[in-house]
């Protein structure tokens, strides 16, 4: 079983999109996936799946509750009516009690209580002979996401062709991936503007920024200490929002670059 | 609110921490990949450089005033009085202090309060059978409501002594079985336990052998009684056992299957600690012997888990599972007398694999079904299994297995409890060591846990300072640090 996690330096670069369509798609090849909606802080599988054409045939606890120690592991694994994807649900309610112990365990340090948990869950998930865990992590630097970084066989670092990201990836570069011991990073580089799109934007600075933003993220990755080979580009599609393309439009542009992006991952 | 609202209180780590946390999760990780617990780090918290520059001044000032107490003020060097024969009393001042250290931890169940609950049942039941000649049909009395009857057999007794044997030595258990076998019964007098089939023997053997260092019998008159009979059923057992196949020989009337390969095993690691008794070499000889024909019965052939047992009529992988996790601590004791050798690696690994295999399949919470119409071998079976495979599991340091069988086995116990205590078939001396095995795993996984945490520690120590100036510089020291202390406490409150 290979343990995959989509991190980032920050929200909003496409982590839940391409996480989640990476993770059906793989299921459709015929791999066993269980996919996990690590954005405690956030978190947005359960909307996504239960308004897409996906049919959840389980009603799992969640898997915030697991961490904290009130469920099995095998009790919040949900399984679909396709055969091979199997996903797993956070929720806030643990994050909405405003004073309580457990609230602190999971959201700071948690003496390392949460990171067995996460291993545990991983090690379920290898019993089960699943092919791919796949999470979809929280964004930036905190105990869980390190958690995730921890136990996983890979690290995709989703980033975004904006000013802003490039010293924010150094950072996270030199402070965290660089410390990472055992697990592959790879960069995946998300809604970059394509040759044929910039020929339409009228204002030449915007082209050349977004020309120099590129390079800058190539730059920042070729100059890490450590390897994160760049595994894949994603060009921007306009008008793309939080859905299953994969399953719903086989023939959006969308689909078949996750096609491409998971016989690289195969 | 601003936490919630925000980051929800999701913490990020400063530079240090970060290093720190991530340095010792590859630890934990690590450890958890060899199946051992994980490690429960706590975050450092760093002192402001102001309060370790107050708390140097103190150490410096309090070292300063230590010196000082040497001095003697009032001898004659520093004093006018010209008379070297005077005599300086010198009268020290006791104190007591009381240090409570506490640290808040989060058992995943609480053990304590198991043990508590289990303790007076395991005792109810073990004084009604020790009330008076045990193999006399007894009252049963529990929680001062229910009677009935029951029987303890010797083979019952014994399986008890060994039980109770695995406890700490002079706990309060191991206590009870030394006095079962020594005080009660005087197992050495029964020399009719020669004419008993081959189960029994080895079975008393195993008991006789587990106290035989024990004070009370060798400075006894019972020690050479002890010795011949304990001699006689080894021969015995040798002489069953046979030196080609490294199984037993059924004897008359007797099928001899796993469970007499494990009570074996059982003798040959025990009897490593007795070598005035037992020719060593011997031991050693058919303790290899016997783990190489195990080792080619476990020898799977179609990649299915495989059990060494072929002469059982009911089978099963959770009967198998049974022997498995036997055999998994038997070859613990193994290891302590003949070393790492790698056979014993190899079996431990193989058999702890097709365990792990059949466990990770079974739905425990269907199979543990006790009440008046399934209390039955299998669901005792059942029980049997999950108990070694806690044991199994706190042995190889699995700590989130065990954790995990453990919850189950009591969330269980509790649901079927009074149906289960209150069974009217014969299974009480079932139940009795089925609750001694259970206590056995409690005291077990505590001691793991304790590896890992600390408790809430009381100690009383005493300390004497001199009286007069050096007595005055250590109150003085003592009074500032306090200040210091309630001033950075303050300090951090207010923060």
């Amino acid at each position: 079983m290979e343990t995959i996690t989509f991190h980032s330096y920050r929200g909003g670069v496409g982590k839940t999109l391409l996480s989640v369509n990476t993770a059906v798609k793989l299921a459709l090849l015929g791999k066993k996936v269980c996919l996990v909606d690590f954005d405690l802080r956030a978190p947005s599988h359960q909307s996504l799946f239960t308004s897409s054409s996906f049919s959840i045939t389980s009603a799992a606890k969640s898997f915030t509750g697991f961490l904290v120690g009130n469920h099995e592991p095998q009790k919040v694994i949900n399984s679909t009516d396709r055969e091979n994807f199997y996903c797993v649900f956070s929720d806030i309610e643990i994050l909405q009690r405003k004073e309580s112990k457990i609230r602190t365990k999971l959201t700071q340090h948690g003496e390392g209580r949460i990171l067995a948990k996460l291993f545990e869950f991983v090690r379920y998930c290898n019993s089960q002979k699943f092919d791919f865990l796949i999470f979809d992590c929280m964004p930036g630097i905190t105990y869980r996401s390190l958690d995730a970084l921890v136990v996983s066989d890979k690290i995709m670092v989703v980033t975004r062709p904006v000013k802003s990201e490039i010293s924010g990836l150094r950072l996270v570069i030199s402070e965290c991936y660089s410390k990472l011991e055992g697990a592959k990073l790879f960069s995946i580089l998300n809604q970059v503007e394509q040759q044929e799109d910039l020929a339409h934007i009228p204002n030449s600075l915007d082209v050349n920024l977004a020309k120099e933003n590129v390079q800058g993220i190539t730059k920042c990755l070729e100059e890490s200490s450590v390897s994160i080979p760049l595994l894949h580009t994603f060009r921007r599609i306009p008008f793309v929002t939080e859905r299953i393309y994969v399953l719903d439009e086989k023939d959006h542009p969308l689909t078949i670059e996750i096609e491409d992006f998971c016989s690289k991952i195969l | 609110m601003s936490e919630i609202r925000g980051n929800k209180g999701f913490e990020s780590p400063s530079q240090k921490d970060l290093d720190d946390y991530l340095r010792q999760s590859r630890k934990s990780i690590t450890q958890m990949k060899d199946g051992r617990p994980p490690i429960i780090f706590k975050p450092k918290k760093a002192l402001p450089t102001k309060f370790l520059g107050i708390m140097l001044l103190v150490v410096v000032s309090s070292s300063l005033m230590l010196v000082g107490s040497f001095i003697n003020f009032d001898s004659p060097r520093n004093n006018n009085n010209t008379d070297t024969t005077t005599t300086v009393t010198t009268t020290k001042l006791t104190t007591t202090t009381t240090t409570t250290t506490q640290v808040e931890t989060t058992l995943p169940i609480d053990i304590e309060k198991d043990i508590t609950t289990s303790i007076p049942l395991v005792e109810a039941f073990i004084n009604t059978m020790i009330a008076s000649n045990h193999s006399l049909i007894n009252p049963i009395v529990i929680n001062g409501t229910i009677n009935r009857s029951q029987t303890i057999s010797d083979l019952e007794l014994f399986d008890l002594v060994w039980i109770l044997s695995q406890f700490d030595e002079n706990s309060e258990w191991w206590n009870l079985g030394r006095s079962l076998i020594f005080e009660k019964y005087l197992l050495w007098n029964k020399t009719s336990l020669l004419t008993e089939n081959l189960r029994t023997q080895l079975l008393a053997l195993r008991s006789m052998i587990t106290y035989s260092n024990d004070n009370i019998l060798l400075e006894s008159d019972a020690l050479e009684s002890y010795q011949n009979l304990t001699k006689q059923l080894w021969e015995n057992v040798c002489s069953a056992h046979d030196n080609v196949t490294g199984t037993f020989n059924p004897d008359n009337g007797t099928i001899l299957h796993t469970n007499d390969q494990i009570l074996f095993s059982q003798v040959l690691a025990k009897t490593a600690g007795h070598p005035t008794l037992f020719n060593f070499s011997i031991t050693t000889e058919k303790a290899i012997l016997l783990l190489n024909t195990i080792y080619t019965l476990t020898e799977s052939t179609d990649g299915l888990p495989e059990s060494f047992d072929t002469n059982l009529t009911r089978v099963s992988d959770v009967y198998y599972s049974h022997h498995q996790a036997a055999m998994i601590l038997a070859l613990d004791k193994f290891s302590s007398f003949l070393g790492s050798l790698a056979i014993i690696n190899t079996l431990t690994n193989r058999l702890n694999n097709f365990l792990m295999n059949i466990f990770l399949q079974q739905d425990w919470s269907i199979a543990f079904t006790y009440n008046q119409t399934s209390h039955n071998l299998s669901s005792k079976i059942v029980l049997n299994d999950q108990l070694l495979f806690i044991r199994t599991n706190i042995l190889q340091n699995k700590r989130n297995f065990a954790d995990y069988t453990l919850s189950i086995l009591k969330l269980n116990f509790e649901a079927e409890n009074s149906s289960y205590f209150t069974s009217s078939a014969d299974n009480q001396t079932q139940f009795l060591t089925d609750h001694v095995h259970l206590l056995l795993s409690f005291e077990e996984f505590l001691i793991l846990e304790t590896t890992i945490t600390t408790y809430t520690d009381t100690e009383a120590t005493s300390t004497e300072y001199p009286t007069g100036a050096a007595g005055f510089a250590w109150e003085f020291t003592i009074i500032l640090t306090v200040l210091v202390f309630i001033s950075y406490r303050r300090r951090k409150i207010e923060e």
